[in-house]
This record gives C-alpha cells, sequence and structure tokens, in this order.
C-alpha cells in the first residue's frame, strides 16, 4: 500500500472509518448522501429532486457526488459554470444538467456542446443562449426583485413563449424567503402559466424555504443540504441530527512534544501554556482550508476528547494541548488520529458557529491537499 | 506582455513572472552572501510550485523548499533538476523515503524515530538529510533535551555511511526581537552541541522571509522566503513598494450583469466565497471598476457576488479585487491587514479551480 498512490477503497461499502489512509483525509460517506435525498423526498412529497453539485460538490467531489446522488433517483443536476458539466457528461451523466452562471459567448457555446441547459434573467439572456443553439432554458427569477423584475419577467416570459429556446423549468432564488416573495413567487407562476408554459422543474432550493413557498410543485432543489450543511448562518444553529453531514475531516499527529509551564506556542507566542504538558503536531493549517483565525479558538478531537488549537494557526499546520488527555491518563502519540470535523470531533456546524460563517463555507474551502476518499 | 493585451474570460489570479523575478532579485542582493531558498509550499502561497520554481531556478535560485516530499517530487517531475536542492520537512507517519531519495531531495529529520526512517529507505542512494531543532517555536524540530540523542544517532550514520549530512536549521516565532535573538543562541549552542559529538553542517538556516529582510545577523548561510517572492510584505509598518518589491498575483473578474433593485444598480461578479472570495470580506474591502473603488457591500454567496455600482457599470466591465494598484485595486497586504488576517492566508487559500494566468514566463 503506498501512500503516494492514495489509499485502497474499502471492500465492503460503508464499512470505511476515518483515518484508515493515514494521510490529511476528508472521507465523503456516499451514504449519507443517499439518505439525505431519501429523507427529503418523505418530508416534501417531491418526486423530483435536483442537486447542485457546483464547485466540485462543494469540496465533496463532483463525480462522486453526482454518482451517489443518481443511485438515489434524482432526478438532474445543478452546476456554476458549463466546464463543470463537461466532466460529468464524460463521465456518462445523461440526465438534465443546469448551469445557472452563465458568463458569456463562450461559455454558451459550450453549453450547447454539452447538452446543458442555461439560466436566464433577462430577454437578452434568453436570445443569447438561442443565438448559441443551448438545448434548453430555465428562467431565473428572484422573487425578492419587487416591481422592477415583476416587470422583467413577464417580458421574458413572453420572449419564451416564441418558443425559440425550450423552457425546462424555473429557477428561483430566494435566500430570505418571506411572505412577500411567496405571494411574488406564485404570481409570478401566473404569469408563466398564462403564456403557456409548462417547464418541467420549477424549483426552489433548499427543503425549508421550497416548504414555505412552493406548495403544490413537485421539484426540490438541494445544495447545501445534500451535503448535510447549511449555506445560511441560521442553519448551523440547529442541533438536530438532520440533515446529516457527509464528510469527515481527519490527519495523523505527526510530531509529539513534552513542553514545560510558561511556554509559548507556534508564532507570536499567543497561547502559553499553563503546566507542563504535551502538543501534538496536526499537518493541517490555512492553506489547506482551516480558517487562521480558529487558533485559541476551535477545538479537535483525539481520542474521544476535543482539545483546544493552541496558538496561531500556520499555513500548514495547527498544534493541540493535549492536557485534557493527560489528566485522564491518555498518552497520545505520533499516528493518533486527529478529527477536525467529525462525529469524533467538532461537526462543521460549530466550527461555523465559533467562526461566524456557515458549514457549507468551512467545508466547500478545505484544500487539495486533503485525500477526498469514499466510505 | 501586459494584461491589458491578454484576452482573460470571467475571473483569473493573473500572475506576473517578472515582477517575481524582480522581487527575487531584490531580496537576493539584501540578504547577500547568504543563499536564498523560495519556499513554494502550499503551492506557493496559491501562485503555482511548479511555475514560480521554474521562474526562480531560471534567475539562479539554487535552494527549494517544498515542505512535503508529494510536493518536491511533483517539482522534479515539473523539470526543477537535480542540480537545485529541494528540501521537505513534513511527513506523514507511514510516509516511504524511498522515491524522495531516489530523486534526491534533502530530508530534514526531528527525531531518531524519522532519521532512522530516513536511513532506511531502499533506495540505492544515500539520503541527504538536514536536522530541525526546535528553538522555541514549538512546532518542527528536536528539543534541546532530544537532541544530543538525535546528534549521536546522525555521527553513527553519518559513520556508516547510511546519510549524508547537508544541513541544520530552525523556525523562529517572531513574537519580539529578544526571542528571536534567544532562539539565535539556543540554535548556537545547538551547532555546538553537535560539534562535541561529531557532527558538522555545511549549511545552518534560521531567518525566514520577516526576520531575514529585517536583521543581518539572523542570516547565516541561507535565508528561507515566501511571501516577499511575492511581494506580501511579513510584518507592520512597511508597503511592498517601501521595500522594493511588486505584488506578482491580480485577482480579476468580469461584470456579468447589473442587476437593479429599486433606484439602486448592482453589477452581477462571477466569484465568490468557494472560488476564495472571503464571506468575511463583506463590507470591508474594495474592488475596483473602471477606476473607482467599491465597497463589497452585499453578501459574498458561494460563486457570485453583487456590488454596488454608478450607472456607467457595464456586463464586460473588467474587475480588479486585488493587485499592484495601479488600476486603483486594493493590494491584498491591505486586504489582509482589513481582515485581522495575513495577504499569505487569501492567497493560499484560493481555489485551485479558480484559473491562472501566467504573464512573462521567458
Amino acid at each position: 500500500m503506498s501512500l503516494q498512490n492514495g489509499s485502497p477503497a474499502s471492500s465492503v461499502p460503508g464499512s470505511r472509518h476515518p483515518g484508515q489512509s493515514g494521510v490529511r483525509e476528508a472521507l465523503i460517506d456516499l451514504g449519507a448522501i443517499r439518505r439525505n435525498i431519501d429523507a427529503v423526498r418523505a418530508q416534501t412529497g417531491c418526486t423530483q429532486v435536483l442537486a447542485d453539485v457546483s464547485c466540485d460538490g462543494y469540496g465533496h467531489g463532483a463525480l462522486r457526488v453526482a454518482r451517489a446522488a443518481l443511485e438515489a433517483g434524482v432526478s438532474g443536476f445543478l452546476v456554476a459554470r458549463p466546464g463543470e458539466a463537461a466532466s460529468l457528461r464524460r463521465a456518462g451523466v445523461s440526465v438534465p444538467i443546469v448551469a445557472w452562471q452563465v458568463q458569456d459567448a463562450a461559455a454558451l457555446a459550450e453549453a450547447a456542446r454539452e447538452r446543458v441547459d442555461v439560466a436566464v434573467d433577462s430577454v437578452q439572456g434568453l436570445d443569447a443562449a438561442a443565438r448559441a443553439g443551448v438545448r434548453g432554458v430555465h428562467l431565473a427569477l428572484d422573487p425578492t426583485g419587487g416591481e422592477l423584475a415583476r416587470v422583467e419577467w413577464e417580458a421574458l416570459c413572453r420572449a419564451a413563449r416564441r418558443g425559440v429556446v425550450p423552457v425546462h423549468g424555473v429557477l428561483a432564488r430566494a435566500d430570505r424567503p418571506d411572505e412577500a416573495s411567496a405571494a411574488f413567487l406564485e404570481e409570478a407562476l401566473g404569469i408563466l402559466r398564462q403564456e403557456g408554459l409548462q417547464p418541467r422543474f420549477v424549483h426552489l432550493h433548499d427543503v425549508e424555504a421550497r416548504a414555505r413557498m412552493l406548495a403544490g410543485e413537485d421539484t426540490v432543489r438541494l445544495a447545501a443540504t445534500l451535503y448535510g450543511l447549511s449555506a445560511d448562518p441560521d442553519g448551523d444553529t440547529a442541533d438536530d441530527a438532520w440533515p446529516e453531514p457527509v464528510l469527515t475531516l481527519t490527519a495523523p499527529v505527526v510530531a509529539v512534544k513534552d513542553v514545560g509551564a510558561g511556554e509559548g506556542i507556534s508564532y507570536g507566542y499567543t497561547y502559553v501554556t499553563a503546566r507542563p504538558t504535551r502538543v501534538l503536531l496536526v499537518p493541517l493549517g490555512y492553506g489547506d482550508g482551516i480558517p487562521r483565525r480558529s487558533g485559541n479558538l476551535a477545538r479537535v478531537g483525539v481520542r474521544g476528547v476535543t482539545l483546544p488549537v493552541a496558538g496561531r494557526v500556520a499555513m500548514d499546520a495547527l498544534m493541540l494541548d493535549a492536557s485534557e488527555l493527560l489528566d485522564r491518563g491518555i498518552d497520545p502519540a505520533v499516528g493518533e488520529i486527529a478529527t477536525v470535523i467529525g462525529r469524533a470531533g467538532w461537526p462543521a456546524r460549530r466550527w461555523a458557529r465559533v467562526l461566524d460563517t456557515t458549514s457549507l463555507d468551512i467545508v466547500s474551502r478545505l484544500g487539495p491537499r486533503i485525500s477526498r476518499v469514499e466510505a | 506582455m501586459t494584461e491589458t493585451a491578454l484576452q482573460i474570460p470571467g475571473t483569473a489570479a493573473i500572475i506576473d513572472l517578472g515582477a517575481l523575478r524582480d522581487n527575487i532579485a531584490t531580496l537576493r542582493r539584501r540578504v547577500a552572501p547568504a543563499a536564498f531558498m523560495v519556499v513554494v509550499k502550499a503551492d506557493a502561497y496559491g501562485h503555482g510550485a511548479v511555475q514560480v520554481a521554474r521562474a526562480a531556478t531560471a534567475a539562479g535560485v539554487r535552494d527549494i523548499g517544498a515542505l512535503d516530499i508529494p510536493n518536491a517530487l511533483a517539482l522534479r517531475r515539473g523539470g526543477i533538476g537535480p542540480t537545485v536542492r529541494i528540501l521537505t520537512w513534513l511527513y506523514m507517519p507511514r510516509q516511504d523515503f524511498t522515491r524522495a531519495v531516489d530523486e534526491g531531495i534533502e530530508l530534514s529529520a526531528s527525531s531518531v524515530a524519522e532519521l532512522d526512517r530516513i536511513a532506511s529507505s531502499r533506495s540505492s542512494r544515500t539520503p541527504a538529510v538536514q536536522f530541525s531543532i526546535d528553538t522555541g517555536l514549538h512546532r518542527d524540530g528536536a528539543t534541546a533535551a532530544a537532541w544530543p540523542r538525535l546528534m549521536r544517532r546522525a555521527a553513527e550514520l553519518q559513520r556508516e555511511g547510511l546519510i549524508a549530512v547537508r544541513g541544520v536549521w530552525t523556525h523562529i516565532a517572531e513574537a519580539s526581537e529578544e526571542e528571536d535573538t534567544a532562539a539565535m543562541r539556543r540554535f548556537d549552542t545547538a551547532i555546538q552541541v553537535a560539534s562535541g559529538l561529531g557532527v558538522r553542517f555545511p549549511l545552518r538556516h534560521l531567518a525566514a522571509s520577516s526576520a531575514a529582510y529585517r536583521r543581518a545577523d539572523v542570516r547565516y548561510d541561507m535565508v528561507r522566503v515566501g511571501g516577499h517572492c511575492w511581494g506580501i510584505p511579513s510584518f507592520d509598518g512597511v508597503t511592498a513598494a517601501q521595500m522594493g518589491l511588486t505584488p506578482v498575483m491580480t485577482l480579476v473578474t468580469t461584470v456579468v450583469g447589473v442587476v437593479r433593485r429599486g433606484a439602486a444598480s448592482y453589477a452581477r461578479l462571477p466569484i465568490g466565497y468557494a472560488d476564495g472570495l472571503p464571506r468575511e470580506a463583506r463590507g470591508i474591502v474594495s474592488v475596483a471598476i473602471r477606476g473607482r473603488r467599491h465597497i463589497l457591500s452585499e453578501e459574498i454567496q458561494a460563486t457570485s457576488v453583487l456590488v454596488p455600482v454608478p450607472g456607467d457599470v457595464r456586463p464586460g466591465d473588467r474587475v480588479h479585487l486585488f493587485g499592484t494598484g495601479a488600476h486603483a485595486e486594493q493590494t491584498v497586504r491591505e486586504w489582509g491587514d482589513l481582515l485581522g488576517t495575513l495577504g499569505d492566508e487569501i492567497v493560499a487559500r484560493l481555489s485551485p479551480r479558480l484559473p491562472r494566468v501566467y504573464l512573462d514566463p521567458r
């Protein structure tokens, strides 16, 4: 087993435990992806699920997430840019894909080549898509947009009715759903139907937003929820078990050092030991996506105890004060598995709360030195 | 070739290799006669390890700091040949050293266990080893208490022809000038202890970017420099220009749409936090469009952000996020100061998917 070639796949799906690789590791639980999708279908009654695998599956790996999602019966995928869809198509993904952030003529041409739908929010956008030969569009609507957005929406629906490009969906973006936007959305769908348009996918992201705003529609779009995370700080305050986080981040302890009392740890000596202790070196730092400001704030799990991150997080490593393990008579050594995100450490949502951000932000920005492996 | 002559679609990090070479030349002159190691860990802080190493070695640099073996092997594969010394110092516990020794990578050892694993590689070549001493940072390196045992083992393996001793080094904490001076004394003591045990080092290095620039007495035989090579100052109270350096990376994007909400106009930019634009930058940093700065006042989404703009901004307009200041943009060092972090964190955490465009590769 050569470390440089990555770790061997486990022979029984779902049996792999975090940290077996002996390297910096993000273990992706594909079963959790499937369970999250099944739970959403059960909760919403929707039969059509669109899975957002933008940004390489928000750090999880778009291809493996797509594979698991297809096994769970999703109807289609979202990506941010057409280039992301190309690798899905090459991997044999044939279900509908929509690229929702399309930039210019080159991107539209790529969308046409890869048989990818694009999101358009204006008549000019629709015309450009038509000229490029794109196979279909999703009309993009911002229900918080107000009167001007309503006028533009009417013009867009009228233009779409000409049928130059088939309308396959309505993509509604409402990060803060409220009464006014729910009413707007209902009205907008009325306008759409008056123009005789009946797209297959009318979708609003996320389960909660959808439940409040889109009664009677059969499609739900999953982004953060798919990964057991939240794109909204409020979503990270809940402590319930669902949705189920998909990613576990671990690394081996690569060095241990016994230091005396009153010793400064890491750059600038922002942490000083109160008593003699053992310091554990973990090879994850801000170059791997652990925010630099986590120092003296966050905790990492070792042998069932979460230890404080001592001192500044460096580019390639962080240090843990193992006093609380020594107090329990536990003797941590090189090779121990340190759980940075996961059941044996802090969940991503706790990191998000402590760092005043969202769990999707934390996981999306985990860096390339971390090997992604599948459970 | 200038930036304006390039067609850069969408979002990209433009890396000016001419500025990189100029910065390296300026820094080398400053620390001479000490040798100069360019540190390319974390993909050269987001600038591209192989590209940076090629430009540096083409300009005469003979020492590269790679951090770990995967990075070092990628550099050899990328054409950084055997006349360039590549040093690594961070290993996973089950690391196999055979390929690294085959490729003539220099391996740092902090413990007898590490040294023995290096010495027992299955390579037919003799491992080139440097030794790391902890002088107070408490991260890498053998403690002063563990150092004599490590040196006895080193002497033994050297006598048996199983290792070639190449150097000794340490990292300093830079908490204060006095503490760095104390670290230097510990370093000197460790070298004396080693000498007494029969181990001598052809190369001694202690200082990284900050100390190397500011103090002549820390430079020993070589200094290790990362951030200053790409024009990011590592200490307070000075700009890159005042140091004679130019920021190497310019982060740019393009306005893809203009959205109206009531009376206000917003430009939609196709860059977000999954690309490496920090969410916490909201309301704090500015971007430059048409020579004017605009604060990023709106929420930064995963792949896009809206920025309030006046009526003359159009789809297709170039946007400068950070760079040299030539287009009214802030520098990444300013972004770091405003966000309470280092410019190093911002560049190193840009997404690997964000395209890099290289100017002046020569």
